[in-house]
């Protein structure tokens, strides 16, 4: 077992406001969001027809293939970001909920297509086959908080030394399969998605990769490289209660915070990137979850999910990342398309972008579907 | 109408009672469980052929305005 500490050295991101870090971050300060009514969803007769999108970038223009060009774009970048070059003891963890789901809907359309093209392991498959990464590879399928299971699974790989580094995250490419399963659902915004908000009216579908590359301190210290963040926690939890719905006490949640808090102070944590879905129930339980660890003053609370839409799989990998900028440069980025926030949840929504000169910590936090609850810490170096 | 409503809610969960209140919240007060409305209303819109707006969806919280919006859209 190595005593190190297990650091972020590079990040690399492909979200609907910008494939830059930079450019992200720039534009989640503003309180942009990527929302907006697609013309095809509308033409192909989609109940909800508003989604984030990833725009930029010279994507793969077949669709059966779109994730795997994401993820691509993301993998390179923050491998480019830490300088690391990979060997065979270079692990890669992804993250994903649906899949290259562009497949089973060609499928669907009578595309002769094999149908485990589609599957969530392509993601780790193209990594190694396109970067020559020769380390062990595993997907997580585990809905909503899968980055956060990719990520927290490749810090423990590296300390236990089964690997020497690891790239780790999520990646989410546009599904149709959940952009009609969550309108059908009515999980969904007709408008746009206000987490916290107290006329909130849903989630809003997003896709988005995210990779942050990880490896043991005295490594990185080695070679060079400059640690942008600590992964100084990770906790998971099963709620056992229902297919869709969380627990209303937000207990399950609170455990997995709980357990990724264990051996950190709670003064340390200056910002929680929230799960925030902007569904009425969703961001209540959260609200009691927070309540319940932290007490009566739950440190400041921003989701990304108004500005980029929920990403799935990728969505805690790209909480991730925006928690390593956080760190950086010291600043909370707001909960976007926040209009009045809802009192009962007696939270401390950022609205604005915030300084916040003493962060030390961000607990980012991501749930699922059956209950899957998640909770990363990452710290300043 | 009620009668053929508490058909397709029992249908979609047998547990449901057949004898619900058509003026009481199904999810606020009788405590059914949202995912087995939003079956029902998904049943009652492939049997009526009507589709309701997410934007008008919420305002389906009884029996009774159910009934009425579906009275109101058939074709």
């Amino acid at each position: 077992m190595s005593q190190d500490r297990v650091v972020v050295t590079g990040v690399g991101v492909v979200t609907p406001l910008g494939c830059d870090p930079e450019m992200l971050w720039a534009r989640l300060l503003n309180g942009e969001t990527a929302s907006q009514t697609w013309p095809d969803l509308l033409a192909e007769g989609f109940p909800v027809h508003r989604a984030c999108r990833v725009t930029e970038g010279a994507l793969e223009p077949d669709p059966t293939r779109r994730g795997r060009a994401l993820t691509r774009i993301a993998v390179r970048a923050a491998l480019s970001d830490s300088g690391l070059s990979p060997t065979g003891r270079t692990g890669v963890y992804v993250g994903t909920t649906m899949g290259e789901s562009g497949v089973f809907e060609a499928i669907a359309e009578g595309a002769e297509l094999r149908i485990d093209e589609g599957v969530g392991s392509v993601f780790a498959n193209e990594v190694a086959s396109t970067l020559r990464i020769e380390g062990p590879l595993r997907t997580y399928g585990t809905a909503c908080a899968a980055g956060n299971y990719a990520l927290g699974a490749a810090a423990a790989a590296i300390r236990s030394g089964a690997v020497d580094a690891a790239v780790a995250g999520g990646v989410e490419p546009f599904s149709r399969i959940a952009m009609l399963g969550f309108a059908r659902s009515r999980a969904m915004s007709p408008d746009l998605c206000r987490p916290f908000d107290q006329d909130r009216t849903g989630m809003q579908l997003g896709e988005a990769a995210a990779f942050l590359v990880l490896e043991p301190e005295r490594q990185a210290l080695s070679r060079g490289a400059e640690a942008l963040a600590v992964v100084a926690g990770f906790g998971l939890s099963g709620d056992a209660f229902h297919p869709t719905a969380p627990r209303e006490d937000g207990s399950g949640m609170a455990a997995a915070m709980r357990a990724c808090l264990a051996g950190s102070r709670l003064s340390d944590i200056g910002w929680v990137c929230a799960h925030g879905t902007g569904t009425v129930r969703s961001d209540a339980a959260e609200a009691n979850a927070l309540h319940a660890v932290f007490g009566d003053s739950p440190p400041p609370v921003s989701s990304l999910k108004g500005a980029l839409g929920h990403s799935m799989g990728a969505a805690t990998a790209v909480q991730a990342a925006v928690a390593v900028l956080a760190l950086r440069r010291r600043v909370l980025p707001p909960n976007a398309n926040l209009v009045c926030v809802d009192k009962t949840l007696e939270l401390d929504v950022v609205s604005e972008s915030r300084a916040a000169p003493a962060l030390e910590g961000v607990l980012s936090c991501g749930y699922s579907f059956g209950g899957l609850n998640s909770a990363l810490l990452l710290g300043a170096p | 109408m009620l009668e053929v409503l508490r058909y397709e809610l029992h249908e979609v969960n047998p547990e449901i009672p057949r004898d619900l209140p058509e003026d009481r919240e199904l999810i606020v007060e009788l405590g059914i469980d949202s995912l087995d409305v939003v079956e029902f209303v998904a049943r009652l819109e492939y049997r009526f052929r009507f589709v309701v707006p997410t934007d008008e969806w919420q305002q389906l919280a009884t029996l009774d305005a159910i009934a009425a919006y579906a009275l109101s859209h058939l074709e």
